[in-house]
């Protein structure tokens, strides 16, 4: 198979941004897209056939998350609208007067500030979650902030910055036993939605098993392309549907289907039932070398946590020096890396994730994330861990001439 | 001692990095540059012409602090920094195949350039930004993220030349001739191998606005524009199809985008909205004005004494005019902002002539050509527009605790200079730039005016 990442002699390590499409996903949109364009809400045979395949798709989708009907699976165009129509949608369906809803304060932006849009029009209460020092979130803070008005949980799977997982099946499970006490009580249900979009490819993503009842899943975030995603929403959850339209998606989500992009999801996710175990365990190699390179480099320290973890990130602080300018410089060295406190990308302020796992504003300048995927080469670790020294040193000692 | 083994090694550095750059340049790599481009025609033709000359070309978008929406009215962001010039600027680096970086200097540019420039006016005086930010940010905080990036040259698209300075050897305690004040060996003027020239285009000429910057790292800028005219470099975007080549000339503060000043600092700052007296130089009341703000010396006063009391037109020798308004308005002596007496909360007016002086005294002093001392007749620019001024170094001050105490790696600077000019000019400006020249026009340094 053709090394995509490394186009050019270029090395991509920044899979937990975006993969690139994997060529056999490719080939089966592309094979769908010339045969069966067709609306599937059409009658005829052309729309029959779309429907037939998309239907085909959700089931085996369906399955791969554990869920029992198909129809609990609802496409979305990526994790941002998926994180959207959960939290808008049960609030919007809620019949509490001014419903609270508990998330952390490492949430991806999509949640974050959905919930304090929501908060700041004074449609919900919100409480944010401290974490700990590898950004994980504590189960019993959790118990403690649940109200008589909680109707939604919202805690990522696995956070994008840092790679710490979360323990979601605990907190399934305990909610799933308050909801049994609350529904005697006469209290809302309190639902559980989880960002699962930076998890789907590595962890366990049974909705059983996590005792979830909403789970958004972005699909270019393992080899399908961008704009296609999914919710699952479980059966008797109540839920408003936010885009407004037709019936289409169970009348959960109006807009026709994008039919190239589910075929490409189900294409993605089946690559993932076949090989999705070897790639992580191939990947958390690739990156345990990586690790144990980069800490051979002075003042150097690993974010995150130390075993619950996916294999694919690794995300460091160079002390004293700004990641930004590691990014930059890698980047003209060809190897295309990121960093959460990104002045490029407009906001000035450090990761609001390392702020919280209790760096300071400096600590966090200095911030890398190198994010493997299943395009990476032994070589491109390799060549990280030739340049990468040379860049911090260069880095470190520069004592600019005009001060 | 300390001040010399600094100076030694930073001398050692800086031939250190020049024998870098040669032997890069010996083995074929190509020095790398970093292009400040601002998505305006002139940084966009820069980054293009070098990128033709074989250099390897990064451009870099600065982010500016930009007034929220509800100060400068409209719905325009900072004129030169909109999101409109980023993708302008992103799309020309994208066209000429090099990379692109955006740098977010808002938060320090607010604390450096904005702020200093309500607290100049503040203090009744009229401070130019633009040299403030050449110093602070295009040359200050770009140089160092370029040095980070490992490029050995930052350009932009001022209209500025470099050129060789005439070496000269002070003296250690070298006595200067005219001058009754002795310049000290360890300051290292004579270090200087560079300055900059005005431009060949005169009406676009910018050395003024770079009279503040340091000037040891003027080795490594690069003004592709300096030996150009405007309309070249116009037709040049043109004919390269840059998508930028009919593109506005951006004027004015690009904080201020709507150009109104004096709402700005009175959105800023509350201190000088507080109404008092127009005088006239002896102190008689002329008129009221409705708050310090935004008045700049040698502007033209009009309005505000109109509607008051017209008896005060008699020392003019106006004849008696109660009846006579409009003749009165066409008959009235112009009148002009002398001085801004922020203490007394008073503007002080008179007539044209009153605003010549011949003597001015420039304040925290950066050095960028080592002959500023040397020449006895030198050119002095009092604002940017101005047609620099014969003029003569009267007295210097250099206060011995800044020297000694000169951080390592700070710049060169004198704290008074005392001007007399050769003939009086008109509207020396307290809190502008003074920039000096020599007679051909090489920058020596510049000033701010007291």
């Amino acid at each position: 198979m053709e090394n995509k990442t490394t186009q050019s002699g270029r090395i991509y390590l920044d899979c937990s941004a975006t993969t690139p499409t994997d060529p056999r996903v490719m080939k089966k949109m592309c094979e769908f897209m010339e045969k069966d364009f067709g609306n599937p809400s059409s009658v005829h045979a052309f729309g029959r056939e779309a429907r037939g395949k998309i239907e085909e798709a959700r089931r085996s989708i369906a399955e791969f998350i554990g869920s029992d009907d198909p129809m609990e699976v609802i496409f979305t165009s990526g994790g941002t609208e998926s994180d959207n129509m959960a939290i808008v949608g049960v609030v919007k369906a809620s019949k509490v007067k001014k419903p609270h809803i508990i998330t952390s304060v490492i949430e991806h932006k999509a949640v974050l500030s959905t919930i304090e849009d929501l908060e700041k029009r004074g449609l919900v209460e919100a409480t944010y979650l401290k974490v700990d020092g590898y950004g994980k979130v504590n189960l019993e803070d959790l118990k403690k902030e649940i109200k008589y008005n909680t109707i939604l949980v919202s805690i990522m799977y696995v956070n994008n910055e840092i790679g710490t997982v979360q323990p979601i099946r605990e907190i399934g499970k305990y909610l799933e036993k308050l909801n049994d006490q609350r529904e005697r009580g006469g209290f809302p249900k309190v639902y559980f939605h989880t960002d699962a979009v930076q998890a789907f490819q590595y962890l366990n993503v049974n909705v059983k098993h996590l005792h979830v009842d909403l789970m958004s899943v972005s699909g270019h975030k393992f080899y399908a392309p961008k704009g296609i995603g999914l919710l699952f929403i479980k059966k008797g959850t109540h839920i408003e549907k936010i885009q407004i339209g037709g019936g289409q998606e169970f009348g959960k989500r109006a807009g026709t289907e994008n039919t190239p992009g589910i075929i490409a999801l189900s294409a993605a996710i089946d690559i993932l039932k076949k090989e999705g175990e070897k790639d992580g365990e191939r990947i958390g190699k690739l990156k345990d070398k990586l690790v144990k390179g980069i800490e051979k480099i002075e003042n150097v320290t690993l974010t995150g946590h130390p075993k619950d973890r996916i294999p694919s990130v690794a995300s460091f602080l160079f002390h004293g020096i700004e990641g930004e300018a590691i990014l930059i410089n890698l980047d003209l060295d060809g190897i295309a890396v990121s960093t959460g406190s990104a002045c490029s990308s407009g906001s000035l302020e450090a990761s609001h994730v390392l702020l919280a796992c209790g760096y300071d504003h400096e600590q966090a300048q200095g911030n890398i994330r190198f994010s493997l995927g299943r395009f990476t080469q032994e070589s491109d670790i390799k060549k990280v861990l030739e340049v990468l020294p040379g860049i911090v040193d260069r880095l470190r000692e520069m004592s600019p001439i005009a001060n | 001692m300390y001040c010399e083994i600094v100076t030694f090694i930073e001398n050692c550095k800086l031939r250190i990095e020049n024998f870098i750059i040669m032997s890069k340049k010996s083995l074929n790599k190509k020095p790398r540059v970093v292009v400040a481009m601002s998505g305006g025609v002139d940084s966009c033709v820069a980054a293009y012409l070098l990128k033709k000359q074989g250099y390897e070309v990064i451009g870099v978008f600065l982010k500016f602090w930009t007034p929220p929406v509800s100060v400068c009215g409209t719905s325009r962001e900072n004129a030169c920094c909109d999101m409109r010039a980023l993708l302008l600027a992103r799309q020309v680096a994208g066209q000429l195949d090099i990379p692109f970086y955006t740098v977010n200097v808002s938060s320090y540019f607010k604390k450096e350039i904005v702020d200093n420039f309500v607290h100049e006016y503040e203090s009744g005086r009229t401070p130019n930004p633009c040299v403030r930010c050449n110093e602070k940010i295009k040359f200050g905080v770009l140089w160092k993220k370029a040095r980070a990036l490992g490029a050995d040259y930052l350009a932009t698209g001022h209209y500025v030349r470099k050129c060789q300075m005439s070496n000269i050897k002070y003296q250690k305690k070298s006595k200067i001739s005219h001058l009754s004040f002795e310049i000290d060996s360890k300051f290292d003027i004579c270090n200087l191998t560079f300055s900059l020239m005005r431009s060949k285009d005169v009406n676009k000429d910018q050395a003024y606005f770079l009279s503040g910057i340091d000037a040891r790292i003027i080795p490594h800028l690069l003004f592709p524009l300096g030996d150009m005219v405007k309309k070249d470099v116009r037709e040049i975007a043109k004919k390269a199809k840059l998508p930028v080549y009919n593109k506005k000339d951006s004027t004015g503060i690009c904080f201020i985008p709507d150009g109104d000043t004096s709402s700005f600092l009175s959105h800023y700052s509350n201190k000088l909205n507080k109404s008092g007296n127009i005088v006239d130089k002896n102190g008689n009341v002329l008129g009221k004005h409705k708050g310090l703000m935004g008045y700049t010396v040698g502007e033209k006063i009009g309005g505000e004494i109109f509607n008051f009391q017209f008896s005060i037109f008699n020392q003019y020798s106006i004849p008696n005019i109660q009846d006579q308004k409009d003749k009165i308005k066409k008959d009235v002596p112009r009148l002009y902002v002398i001085r801004i007496d922020v203490k007394k909360n008073r503007l002080i007016i008179g007539e044209n002539e009153d605003c010549f002086t011949d003597t001015l005294i420039a304040e925290d002093v950066n050095i960028i050509g080592s002959d500023l001392f040397t020449k006895k007749t030198i050119l002095a620019q009092i604002r940017g527009g101005h047609k620099p001024e014969r003029c003569h170094i009267v007295g210097a001050g250099i206060s011995p605790a800044r020297i000694k105490g000169r951080p390592q790696g700070s710049p060169l600077r004198v704290s008074k200079l005392n001007i007399k000019f050769l003939k009086p000019v008109r509207a020396v400006t307290p809190g502008q730039t003074v920039a000096f020249y020599d007679l051909k026009g090489k920058l020596l340094g510049g000033g701010i005016i007291k």
